[in-house]
């Protein structure tokens, strides 16, 4: 019986020494303060393009931490939290709070800017045949009436991309295929590249990026190459990729591995200037929030972080044409197509 | 060979995700046994818990033309092991063994943070020692409790911000066996200077035939990592269990 008590007894004090939850590392607190200095402090560690977008992130808390106090309530800091983001200027940068809002820190998604520029069901209407009309909730693609083209929007990178490889196995004897980017939200960038290896007969290196490693300001991993890879069969056809503002992220880092291939031309507006990786992270009081935590830059040796990518041709759609169920952007690219 | 369901506990703090402690208590906790005693002592088992945490109360938000939606983190663990030992330390009170083990944890968390969702792994296959001791009171009543440390272990952890392009080219398959692979491949060997793992089990058998048994067991898991950043981990699991002999 003795033997069977010590065995209980050594079994529970390991538990105990083991269960002790003082070996978390202290959490975040809940207070205002807590909070802020949580926010600051996480953007002052991880974030890593304040150079790319001129933000001083020393002032910001110089500006804002004397605003903040045990009494701030929760509608006052997330008005906070959007003033001292807002300048970022990036398409990552996002903060969410139930019962107040949310919020991006980039013009274009806050404001809606040319939101209206781009119509989906205009373009399923008056451009595509419907006879050869394949369509999901966030995807269609088809052949455009009376041409021998393929065209192909999805509105992100997830599992819709892959439509653009069956988008290619529907109709691999067109003239060529139009790819529409305009107001792709991006998404997972594993998704970019794959299809572009269609067009290549050689191996491009298209980008370079990093990733933030450590706390300290020159913390990162070392630069890390991306190479499109060929891929069989090679499709020797024109491919137009048509952007607008709203083409960000993995979308963009699409465009930037297009810009390498001989036979892509890249129509319609700037793209947003959104490259590197997110995440999201967390506040005590259940916020969450966006960042970018890479530096990318193209083949050329240059970031174009809060830039965005130029077109080939310059076209932007017009309301009033769009009224009259015109896409003058995608009529563009049709007219150079056939 | 026990079947056993119950609770499980969890307390986990990852902070290649968040600073915060992630807990919870739910109804999946689920493991099937098989046990041989002869010669030598031989078990492999294969469990499975649930749980989920968050921080917000759910809700959806509009940003531009997208919903959004603020939803609980999940955690799904699936642990196998074999084992085989042998008896030691003849004694009239109870009976012991000792013995060596594989271990493999494949421990997901999909971390939901409505503006964009990050998933998290801890992948670790170990060699462990364990220790078992068996005690049975008035012929019918048996008590069992095992320890077991793992001494070398291979253990794949996101990076230090959960991801980076290693982590995106390893997910560029978009086949779950293939990621699996190659997180494994970008794993370290580890001993316990950067590892520390504890499994403790207690199980308690009562026959209701020469055939049957029920019960109760209860399980401690314990995992500590700063590898890339701080992994603390506790698992409690409390099961009901029957056991068919053969």
């Amino acid at each position: 019986m003795k033997n069977y008590k010590n065995s209980v007894i050594a079994f529970a004090v390991s538990i105990c020494l083991t269960a002790c939850e003082l070996m978390f590392i202290e959490e975040p607190e809940k207070s205002p303060i807590a909070i802020f200095e949580n926010f600051w402090q996480t953007f002052k560690d991880d974030y890593a393009l304040f150079d790319e977008r001129n933000v001083d992130w020393e002032a910001t808390y110089e500006m804002y931490r004397p605003q903040v106090n045990i009494n701030t309530r929760d509608a006052e800091l997330y008005e906070i939290f959007t003033q001292m983001i807002a300048p970022i200027e990036d398409g990552h940068v996002a903060l969410m709070a139930s019962h107040h809002g949310a919020f991006d820190a980039n013009k274009y998604f806050q404001e809606r800017l040319d939101d209206e520029l781009f119509d989906l069901s205009l373009i399923k209407r008056n451009y595509l045949d419907e006879s050869e009309k394949t369509e999901g909730a966030k995807y269609v693609y088809g052949k455009i009436k009376s041409h021998d083209i393929a065209y192909i929007y999805f509105d992100d990178f997830r599992a819709e991309a892959v439509k653009l490889e069956a988008m290619l196995k529907a109709f691999p004897h067109v003239k060529g295929y139009i790819v529409d980017l305009r107001h792709n939200n991006g998404g997972d960038v594993s998704y970019s590249y794959s299809f572009l290896g269609k067009f290549i007969q050689e191996d491009k290196f298209f980008l370079r990026s990093k990733t933030k490693n450590g706390r300290g300001a020159n913390d990162y991993t070392p630069w890390y190459n991306w190479y499109l890879k060929k891929q069989n069969p090679y499709i020797d056809k024109p491919l137009i990729i048509l952007t607008d503002r709203y083409t960000v992220s993995a979308a963009e880092r699409m465009v930037m591995a297009a810009k390498t291939l001989p036979n892509v031309m890249i129509m319609g507006d700037t793209t947003n200037g959104t490259f590197g990786t997110k995440i999201s992270r967390e506040l005590a009081n259940g916020w969450v929030y966006s960042y970018s935590i890479q530096k990318v830059e193209m083949f050329d040796g240059k970031s174009y972080e809060g830039i965005g990518l130029a077109p080939d041709v310059w076209v932007k759609n017009q309301e009033q044409e769009m009224e009259q169920g015109i896409d003058r952007t995608l009529q563009h690219a049709i007219d150079w197509l056939k | 060979m026990s079947v056993s369901g119950g609770m499980s506990f969890l307390a986990r703090q990852d902070l290649a995700y968040s600073p915060f402690v992630h807990d919870d208590i739910s109804m999946h906790s689920y493991r099937l046994r098989y046990q041989r005693i002869g010669t030598y002592f031989q078990f492999a088992e294969v469990g499975f818990t649930y749980n989920s945490s968050q921080l917000s109360e759910t809700s959806e938000m509009d940003m531009g033309d997208h919903a959004h939606m603020m939803m609980p983190h999940e955690f799904l663990h699936i642990g196998f092991s074999y084992g085989f030992g042998k008896a030691v330390q003849p004694n009239a009170n109870y009976r012991a063994w000792i013995g060596g083990a594989i271990q493999s944890d494949l421990q997901a968390g999909f971390y939901n943070f409505a503006l964009s969702n990050m998933f998290g792994y801890f992948i670790n296959q170990s060699a462990l020692v364990w220790y078992r001791r068996a005690y049975t009171f008035n012929d019918t009543h048996q008590l069992s409790v095992q320890v077991a440390l793992p001494i070398l272990s291979w253990m794949a952890r996101p990076p230090y911000l959960a991801e980076d392009d290693e982590f995106i080219e390893n997910i560029s398959s978009h086949n779950s066996a293939k990621i699996i692979m190659a997180f494994m491949g970008d794993g370290q060997l580890t001993t316990w200077n950067r590892l520390r793992k504890l499994n403790l089990a207690a199980e308690y058998k009562y026959p209701i035939s020469s055939h049957v048994q029920i019960g109760a067991e209860y399980r401690f898991d314990f995992i500590h990592t700063n590898t890339p950043r701080t992994l603390l981990s506790y698992q409690h699991q409390l099961n009901l269990n029957a056991t068919l002999k053969f």
